[in-house]
């Protein structure tokens, strides 16, 4: 073959191979304009820590007729599968179906609910429980050692037995924890750590005996030491950011918020009338008093007879990593980890 | 001719090690977003004090797109004695003005602002600063007129404040038109490179996500103490990113604070948005890149990826110069400069570097999207890169001019098309 000849057949192979045969699914895709709808946003979207209760409330009255609903009933359901409407009796042990409970209920020790168990009424779970989901109209009462592999929500308050897994949990009344139990996303009014703890911490009275609108400055403080220390009973009156870890010594107070990119520690009767933004590990030690929010990029450790947030500010302790909650406690009124909780 | 011969081959190294330096930051990115820990935003946050937020949208002639925005912004869940909407009316021809005053009626919190008068000058900037003279809140979120905020994102944006540190926060743009054609999709393709994986991982390695100017909120307060908004800057979001970071402020980046907005549909006005876009960003480098260097707030790798950021727009242009020079080498016969190796690396960079948003940084983010059939639009980047190559090169020398022009520049707005009106 001609040299010339050659090389217009080479650059025409150059041409297919680098130019045409990418183009190929170009074509295809501009031709058949597959995939180009736009990526869905909720425009409706609103946070709400019980969607997941609600939406699943919405599914399950849209595939039962649960007015008609009496203990022995089983029906079936396109969209949820069968239920099995269950007296004050539990017969068996293990129950594979979804089951509706309409009346006051006590499911025996190791009781085990395949599927969710939905009730109008007050349930309690005797020890070694296990099930989805409970979905309950009024109070909910888990024994120790249940194992709730994906949530529950009630209406009304929620008892949570020692050793128990819960996952997420959610009701507009409180919820009491007792020690051992594990969790991801909590949300009550409040989440109490054992239920013996007089909780009511006064941010009012607090703020009368020491807050001043004067005293406040409210340009941010700059603290560019490795390890900044609040001494023992001092008492700073501005927000606060350290680049950092950050120490507060016995009975030291803050009013106003905090943002460390670090670690945080409060000793002891410590008080925070502000957030605490950590990029570190938050420890809370015993007897304080957060009057906002915990938001740690790490962990969260809260001491015994501390309080986050009051009835009347709501806050939130969120933790990339894990939080631990020790006994008698109170959390005004979310809780989130994308890891475990725990409490003891 | 030695002497001109060196300084091509000199150039031609120096642009390679930049486009180099790009090139792993955009695979850095990529993989952080990819395999890296993701930094948590404070979505999940929920606390019942919430700051006054004031919700300004500038508008000019926006008489298509001003209902629906403003019928978004009324079912916001935001708590309405804590929110307040100013829509500005710029200068408007159309019913824009009339529209507003509707909303105004029906809604106590919507308060318009009629910039009618010929002394009050045009703009985004003037509006912003003169908006903010009358705002109640403590916080200013800011879309422009053409988005579609949902309910909850006035408190996905706010809640980012709960950090003392925050001057600014990001929320993430969709292009909701991008079904309309191949232009806008591939504009969707490159949004998702940018925002899914790129602000992320900025926002992750704790570098300098930048605040955008509109699905985005500031603390009014610290941009008054600034000096509010230059109306000499055509890109004053980017200014504002480096003034926050200059003061001591972090800008936020909130993945999930999701807003549809509408992208040009024809390439002329691609072309001139990606024009006034380099423009404006320009004239940020040329005003912000000392003080960037001498920041005392700022650690070397926020000012390694600040220097990174302000420079991109300048790229294209030294771009245009390394293809001239090789080209000019290769006619001197003298392209050898140690030839395989170098020549390879300026070919992959090239490549990845690509227009902006490189090719494996766009794949990654449309692949957490989920988005995958659309990314065979891929190769078409390659052309894409010559389109931008040649209006961000005229951006750069507008921002160039405007450096001895002591007018305020003129800009082309962006042509509506109100294609969300069904989905809204």
């Amino acid at each position: 073959m001609h040299s010339v000849d050659m090389l217009i057949w080479q650059y025409t192979i150059g041409i297919i191979v680098l130019i045409v045969l990418p183009m190929i699914p170009v074509i295809q895709a501009v031709w058949s304009k597959e995939g180009y709808a736009p990526l869905p946003v909720n425009l409706k979207y609103t946070k709400d820590p019980r969607a997941i209760a609600k939406q699943f409330d919405r599914y399950f009255t849209d595939a039962y007729d649960i007015d008609a609903l009496e203990p022995g009933a089983r029906i079936e359901s396109d969209k949820l599968g069968t239920l099995e409407v269950l007296g004050p009796v539990f017969e068996k042990n293990v129950y594979s179906g979804m089951v509706y409970l309409p009346h006051k209920s006590v499911a025996p020790p190791k009781t085990k609910f395949e599927r969710e168990v939905v009730a109008r009424d007050e349930v309690v779970f005797g020890d070694h429980c296990y099930a989805r989901v409970v979905r309950t109209g009024k109070k909910l009462i888990l024994g120790e050692e249940n194992c709730i592999v994906r949530w529950i929500d009630a209406e009304g308050a929620i008892y949570v037995g020692r050793n128990s897994h819960i996952n997420i949990a959610s009701t507009p009344s409180t919820m009491h924890l007792e020690k051992g139990v594990t969790f991801h996303r909590l949300y009550a009014y409040p989440i109490l750590t054992s239920h013996t703890f007089a909780f009511k911490k006064s941010l009012q009275h607090i703020r009368d005996e020491h807050l001043d609108e004067a005293m406040i400055d409210k340009n941010l403080l700059y603290i560019s030491e490795r390890t900044h220390t609040l001494s023992e009973n001092s008492i700073l009156f501005r927000s606060m950011v350290t680049q950092g870890d950050l120490k507060m010594e016995r009975g030291a107070k803050v009013f106003g918020n905090i943002k460390v990119n670090g670690d945080v520690t409060l000793a002891d009767d410590c008080f925070v009338d502000g957030n605490i933004i950590a990029e570190g590990s938050i420890t809370i030690g015993e007897n304080c008093f957060i009057a906002g929010d915990l938001f740690s990029r790490e962990s969260i450790e809260i001491g015994s007879y501390s309080q986050v947030g009051t009835s009347e500010h709501t806050k939130s302790v969120v933790a990339k990593k894990r939080i631990r909650l020790a006994e008698h406690i109170a959390i005004f009124n979310y809780l989130l980890t994308d890891e475990v909780g725990e409490v003891g | 001719m030695e002497v001109v011969i060196f300084l091509l081959k000199a150039y031609l190294l120096v642009f390679i090690a930049i486009v180099t330096l790009y090139m792993i930051r955009h695979f850095v990115f990529t993989f952080n977003r990819l395999f890296g820990e993701q930094k948590l935003y404070y979505q999940d946050i929920m606390d019942n004090e919430v700051p006054f937020v004031t919700v300004i949208i500038p508008m000019k002639n926006e008489e298509f797109v001003a209902g629906q925005i403003l019928e978004r912004l009324v079912s916001s869940d935001y708590p309405v004695e804590r929110l307040e909407i100013i829509p500005v009316n710029d200068h408007s021809e159309d019913a824009t003005g009339e529209i507003i005053e509707k909303y105004a009626a029906a809604y106590r919190h919507v308060k318009p602002f009629h910039r009618l008068d010929k002394e009050d000058k045009p703009g985004k900037a003037h509006s912003l600063n003169d908006a903010m003279e009358i705002a109640e809140g403590e916080i200013v979120v800011v879309f422009d007129a053409d988005y579609q905020p949902p309910d909850g994102i006035i408190r996905e944006l706010a809640i980012g404040f709960k950090d003392p540190e925050v001057g600014a926060v990001m929320g993430r743009v969709l292009v909701e038109n991008c079904a309309t054609n191949m232009l806008t999709m591939m504009l969707e393709l490159e949004r998702s490179g940018g925002y899914q994986v790129d602000q992320q991982a900025r926002y992750n390695l704790d570098l300098i996500p930048q605040y955008g100017g509109t699905v985005g909120a500031y603390r009014k307060e610290a941009v008054l103490k600034m000096g509010g908004f230059d109306p000499q800057v055509l890109a004053e979001d980017t200014e504002l990113t480096y003034k926050m970071y200059l003061n001591g402020w972090h800008v936020a980046y909130a993945n999930r604070a999701e807003c549809y907005e509408e992208m040009p549909e024809n390439w002329l006005d691609r072309a001139k948005q990606i024009r006034r876009w380099a423009r404006g960003h320009n004239q940020v480098m040329f005003r912000y890149l000392v003080p960037l260097l001498a920041s005392r707030y700022l650690n070397f790798k926020q000012k390694l990826d600040g220097l990174l950021l302000i420079f991109i727009y300048m790229m294209p242009t030294l771009l245009f110069f390394g293809i001239l020079s090789s080209l000019l080498l290769f006619l001197a016969g003298d392209v050898e400069i140690v030839a395989g190796l170098f020549f390879l690396i300026f070919v992959v960079s090239l490549g990845a570097f690509g227009n902006f948003a490189p090719f494996f940084q766009i794949g990654a983010a449309n692949f957490i999207d989920g988005r995958t059939k659309a990314l065979r639009l891929i190769p078409l980047f390659a052309f894409n890169f010559v389109f931008y190559m040649l209006y961000v090169s005229l951006g750069f020398w507008d921002a160039v001019k405007d450096v001895f022009r002591k007018a305020e520049p003129y800009w082309d707005k962006t042509k509506r098309y109100q294609r969300g009106a069904n989905h809204a």
